[in-house]
């Protein structure tokens, strides 16, 4: 009871913090790519992953909620062969982590931090999820709101970024309008807890995110994400673009990570479902 | 064209096959998704919890041995956008329980689908 009194003043207080940039965003045009009369894309609307029927045995799989691989390929994803320039204490690091998904997914001793400890996916992880997301545009931010985790983030306009912002898991983000159909989000000041993706790719703190939202029409955003991490990376890459679809009824039920009942889901049927098998 | 079109067809079902799907959270690969398991039992418990929900039924095998399984299914944010509700499920229901099983044999899962006593049907979405 009281985890659950916790937790709802979590929301209560999250709800008092964002209800003026709700406020603002009642009063502009939704769902819609039409010119709103700004000279900047109108980003409202309700975008993500849907999630996915459990598929019985021989039914089509779905396709991850995102393409993990540069190379658009999954098999590969979070291995040696996928085209990602690791340094080589990053492919070490890679290949000693037990991740939930790609060809190396496990369920045995994950060391997947949110698995672990509920701690935030970071950013671009939290795409991953096949959950939803929704921008707040106003005058001097735009805020992206997560159903997954029940986070946010403010990304600031016109303005730069500080000169040594404190690591974080969501970083420091600052957006600018290009054209009248795209957004771009550059973030930096990251910690290093986080992983990139699924598959356990790690990064550093001098970790450099570039998101990119194109809108294509009423219910197409297109996203591209860009990493520029000099300290785990050789190089720059970029996962493929994808487009994600608009869909209803953002944070209906939110999809928070409770310690308490994650610990008891590890107790219950994890921990059950990784023993040894019987003989 | 139509080798072109055929070869297409070919190479996006062969990644269909090889892709690990990528199931909310902590993934799936601790169950055998090439197989499906049905039994039908007593609800126990219904979790409606994050990240994960689970489900606790009591099974009755032909010599009278009672077994309790415990199937996950998905969060509350993803069920209640195909139908279900935090009174889907009440333990004394008389169910049953479509699902993947542990690949090391443990009595638990990930659910499919359940089947209630009434035949109305409700899919699990991760």
């Amino acid at each position: 009871m009281r985890d659950r009194l916790g937790l709802s003043a979590c929301f209560l207080f999250a709800g008092l913090a964002i209800a003026p940039v709700l406020r603002a965003q009642a009063a502009a045009p939704s769902g819609s790519a039409k010119n709103t009369g700004s000279d900047h894309v109108d980003l409202s609307g309700v975008w993500g992953n849907l999630g996915a029927a459990v598929p019985a045995a021989g039914a089509a799989q779905p396709a991850g909620p995102y393409m993990l691989s540069p190379k658009g390929t999954m098999q590969d994803a979070g291995t040696p062969a996928d085209g990602v320039p690791y340094q080589p204490w990053a492919m070490k690091k890679l290949l000693a982590e037990r991740p939930p998904s790609g060809p190396r997914a496990t369920f045995d001793s994950s060391t997947d931090p949110n698995i672990l400890y509920c701690e935030l996916y970071g950013v671009p992880r939290i795409y991953n999820s096949p959950s939803k997301f929704k921008f707040v545009q106003t005058p001097e931010a735009v805020y992206i709101l997560y159903e997954y985790g029940v986070v946010w983030r403010v990304v600031w306009l016109n303005r730069k970024h500080s000169d040594d912002p404190d690591p974080s898991y969501m970083g420091e983000s600052i957006g600018r309008y290009e054209g009248k159909d795209t957004f771009v989000v550059d973030s930096i000041g990251f910690n290093d807890k986080t992983w990139l993706d699924s598959t356990g790719r790690p990064h550093s703190e001098k970790l450099h995110v570039i998101e990119k939202f194109r809108r294509l029409g009423p219910d197409k955003l297109e996203m591209g994400i860009a990493i520029d991490d000099p300290g785990a990376y050789s190089a720059t890459w970029s996962y493929p673009t994808r487009t994600v679809a608009s869909a209803k009824d953002f944070a209906r039920e939110v999809w928070p990570c409770s310690v308490r009942e994650n610990n008891e889901f590890n107790e219950s049927v994890e921990k059950s479902t990784t023993a040894p098998a019987k003989k | 064209m139509r080798i072109g079109l055929f070869a297409v067809f070919v190479l996006a079902s062969a990644l269909l096959l090889v892709s690990t799907p990528v199931l909310a959270h902590h993934g799936a690969s601790g169950y055998d998704m090439d197989k499906d398991t049905v039994l039908k039992g007593t609800i126990t418990q219904f979790e409606w919890t994050n990240p994960h929900g689970r489900i606790a039924l009591n099974v009755v095998d032909a010599g009278g041995a009672t077994q309790e399984w415990v199937v996950e299914c998905g969060p509350p944010s993803r069920l209640v956008e195909i139908g279900w509700t935090r009174h889907s499920l009440n333990a004394g229901d008389h169910v049953t329980l479509h699902f993947h099983g542990a690949k090391n044999g443990a009595p638990r899962g990930i659910l499919i689908k359940v089947v209630l006593e009434d035949g109305k049907q409700l899919e699990n979405r991760a």
